[in-house]
């Protein structure tokens, strides 16, 4: 059975870029616009990764994964940010919150692909 | 600013000016030809006449000054009710081009989205046929040669590994919708604070317009995104994951 990664990011094409790439590699996808659609999104539905920009509008990927990480059932959900930030201080502080890697934008398929199949769970 | 006390004394000394050579004229006449009761009068009556003569003179004066004052006064006015509504049409256009250009930037930045889309969703579709073409069990393919069959394999690696070039520098939109956003926020700044001191009348001179702090914040926002691109261009040290 295919695994579930949820997409959140503001830009639809940047969703469909990575949507192509993920679907290609053979996994199912969860998309959201924003942190707090993502939340909305997270209603018990088994994911196994977590692929989130920062800049978002409503809600910023820093605040998300904060979010997640109080969530009884997603607390445990690896989170990559994919974002075109380069400020180390939000680099920090999504370590801090609890993200497990940081892909820069544009991304390279190969690179996002191997953080994926790197992290996700089981 | 005039007193009534330094005008009275303005207008005092103003009158002695023609009066000190009269009363200098008398002396030598006295002195001359001897203290006699038609010369003192004659003497009397100079300075009199200087004195009146004196006074008349700063009637016409001040007047002079204060048909100048008026005049420029007036011009001063006209000049300042010019540059008020040249102010006041400025403001006028601020306040009606922001949201236009708000909603142009808006319109474009949804078109751009819109468009790289249906774009990538086209690179979609080919990337799927290309995986039917490689996957699809056709028996005439089978009996081709294995080499042709290669030779295919090749072309249809190649072109996906193109797609994914091409997909990574669709990725653009990205920032451009970034800096589209920033511009969004710019322009809604400068409509607020211009409403703000539109509201204030014609005392808007209370609150002047914090130039350099606004510009200040521009340049910020703006630095960030060049730092974000410059950060980018060396794509060996950016392309690698992070892992924490």
């Amino acid at each position: 059975m295919a695994k579930t990664i949820m997409i959140v990011d503001d830009s639809a094409s940047m969703r469909q870029v990575i949507g192509i790439t993920l679907r290609e590699a053979g996994y199912d996808l969860i998309e959201a616009s924003d942190g707090k659609d993502a939340l909305k999104k997270l209603d018990g539905t088994k994911i196994h990764l977590i692929v989130s920009d920062i800049n978002m509008p409503n809600m910023d990927g820093i605040s998300f994964v904060k979010e997640v990480k109080q969530h009884p059932k997603y607390k445990f959900t690896p989170i990559i940010m994919l974002t075109t930030e380069v400020n180390q201080a939000k680099k920090d502080a999504a370590k801090e919150a609890g993200a497990r890697a940081w892909v820069n934008k544009p991304f390279q398929t190969k690179t996002l692909l191997e953080a994926v199949s790197k992290l996700i769970l089981p | 600013m005039q007193t009534p006390n330094n005008t009275n004394s303005s207008r005092f000394l103003f009158a002695l000016v023609p009066t000190f050579p009269s009363i200098i004229f008398g002396l030598i006449i006295v002195w001359q030809q001897g203290v006699s009761s038609a010369n003192v009068s004659f003497v009397f009556l100079m300075v009199l006449f200087s004195l009146v003569s004196g006074y008349f003179m700063w009637v016409w004066h001040t007047d002079q000054l204060e048909r100048q004052a008026a005049y420029h006064q007036k011009r001063n006015l006209e000049e300042i009710n010019k540059l008020m509504a040249y102010t006041v049409e400025l403001e006028r256009l601020l306040l009606m081009a922001g949201p236009k250009l708000v909603e142009q930037v808006s319109a474009a930045k949804e078109l751009t989205e819109q468009e790289v889309g249906v774009l990538i969703k086209r690179f979609s579709v080919i990337n799927g046929e290309l995986n039917l073409l490689l996957t699809v069990d056709n028996p005439e393919s089978n009996e081709q040669d294995p080499e042709k069959l290669d030779n295919l394999r090749a072309i249809v690696e190649k072109i996906r590994h193109d797609i994914d070039i091409v997909l990574e520098a669709l990725q653009f939109q990205d920032r451009v919708n970034q800096i589209l956003a920033l511009v969004q926020d710019t322009l809604g700044t400068l409509k607020e604070t211009l409403f703000d001191i539109q509201q204030q009348g014609p005392e808007r001179h209370q609150k002047m317009l914090k130039v350099d702090e606004i510009m200040t914040n521009i340049q910020t926002q703006y630095e960030t995104v060049k730092h974000r691109k410059s950060q980018s261009m060396p794509k060996h040290q950016v392309d690698e994951a992070t892992f924490f």
